[in-house]
């Protein structure tokens, strides 16, 4: 129990939210690039890269999980929330 | 502190979590509230971004919808330009064109080439004849494996300056069902809102028809940006000038085979390669590079950057050009596109048009395997 972290380390934090951001970025890019003629070009060529460094991360991301392991679930959670949790 | 006072660490406690005030009814409220907001500001982008809030606006589904409506569903083949052949060869760059791009394929050598004849409009089997207008798409293989792809037509200019006046000149043009010919009124309407179309129109039609594929310049349209190695960049649009010596149309209108144009092609690159200079032409920075409509005046710098040789013809049963979207927006590094809002609409609807025709099974083009083989 000593050994668990007390709360998600600063860099899990950072590689969440910006990996959440660059996510709603590129579902709005997606959506907008089959509907346009004049951007279309401009969008798929920011689609393309986001998504390969979309990738890159969620690689990184389970890096830093074995690194830097998630602290234990709060005891308000239930049984419900835990397993979603754990399987997402 | 006495043994008494001692207290169990609650679970909580143990984590270092404090214990914090339970929220009221109002503020529960404003949180569920935060939460609603956020949440709605997601989805708004997302229909913003994705055109539901804008119904009426001209999409790449639209615009290709708009070649099915007028000329019909043809499985598997282009949505337009329906109807070619598959040819193969090299372009041998002379250098000359390093001085302005820094793209590979300027540099002095040999590069292969893949490329595909064609005539505009929707219908695969369409007749041969000297005023449709002809296409030409090639894609250069690059030795550090980049690509340069480019669709050209032998038209001087282009008749529409933006996506929209395209797609309200195509609805224009659908045959009415009683007389076979477009409504006049619609036409005149068209031309009346877009003086542009109507000085383009007297531009191409002042260009004589040569009378087959293989002595037609192919203009490549729209302007481009050229970049060298120091960074130094210049508008330029491109040409492909025959080698072949011109020869007008024949104004003569006898009865002509259905696939004349395509088999005197096919035999003229069976008989000897067919050859053509690629030609610059490099703007000044005055030039209009956002608009297709206009020519640039005649006396711009005009560079001979190499030959084109087309030294193989194929059906498209066999081609691999038959699977190449010409997307005039595959650039190499050293090319890139310019600010006219066609590359990027043809982009798109080019895109629009290959994911619905490899959906499909093809059947057999207008110009076969055996029609190759036969020569002429």
């Amino acid at each position: 129990m000593s050994t668990q972290p007390r709360q998600f380390a600063a860099f899990s934090r950072l590689l969440h939210w910006t990996m959440a951001a660059m996510v709603l970025t590129m579902l709005c890019i997606g959506v907008a690039m089959v509907v346009s003629l004049g951007k279309y070009h401009v969008l798929v060529s920011i689609h393309r890269p986001l998504g390969i460094a979309i990738l890159i991360l969620v690689v990184v991301r389970f890096v830093n999980r074995l690194l830097n392991p998630p602290p234990p679930f709060p005891a308000s959670m239930s049984r419900a929330e835990r397993g979603a949790a754990t399987a997402s | 502190m006495s043994e008494r006072e001692w207290k169990m660490p609650t679970y909580r406690e143990a984590l270092g979590e404090s214990e914090r005030p339970r929220l009221g009814i109002p503020g529960t409220l404003a949180r569920f509230a935060l939460i609603g907001v956020a949440l709605a500001a997601v989805a708004g982008a997302f229909a913003y971004f994705g055109g539901w809030l804008t119904p009426n606006a001209l999409t790449p589904a639209r615009l290709t919808d708009a070649f099915e409506h007028v000329g019909g569903v043809h499985a598997g083949f282009r949505r337009n330009h329906a109807k070619g052949v598959g040819v193969s060869g090299f372009f041998e760059s002379n250098g000359s064109g390093e001085r302005v791009s820094e793209a590979v394929v300027f540099r002095p050598g040999r590069v292969p080439v893949i490329g595909r004849f064609s005539l505009s409009g929707v219908q695969p089997y369409v007749a041969d004849a000297p005023d449709e207008v002809r296409g030409l798409g090639l894609q250069f293989s690059l030795p550090d494996g980049e690509v340069w792809r480019t669709a050209m037509v032998n038209l001087p200019v282009f008749p529409f300056r933006t996506p929209e006046a395209f797609y309200e000149q195509l609805v224009a043009s659908k045959p009415d069902p009683k007389t076979g010919k477009p409504d006049p009124a619609g036409m005149k309407a068209f031309l009346e809102r877009h003086p542009e179309t109507v000085q383009a129109m007297t531009v191409i039609k002042s260009q004589p028809v040569s009378s087959g594929f293989d002595n037609t310049t192919f203009h490549g349209l729209n302007a481009f940006r050229l970049f060298n190695s120091t960074g130094k960049s210049v508008p330029v649009r491109w040409l492909m000038t025959p080698m072949q010596p011109f020869e007008a149309a024949s104004a003569a209108s006898g009865p002509r085979d259905k696939n004349y144009l395509f088999e005197a092609l096919i035999a003229q690159i069976q008989r000897q390669p067919a050859r053509w200079h690629l030609i610059l032409i490099i703007g000044q920075p005055s030039d209009p590079t956002h608009d297709a409509t206009i020519a640039w005046p005649a006396e711009r710098e005009r560079v001979d950057v190499g030959t084109l040789t087309l030294d193989r013809v194929e059906s498209e049963e066999t081609s691999a050009a038959t699977d190449i979207n010409f997307d005039p927006l595959v650039l190499p590094a050293g090319i890139a596109p310019s600010d006219d809002p066609l590359l990027s609409a043809r982009s798109a609807v080019y895109a629009q048009s290959f994911t619905r025709r490899e959906g499909q099974a093809k059947p057999p083009s207008a110009i076969t395997p055996a029609d190759v083989r036969r020569g002429n």
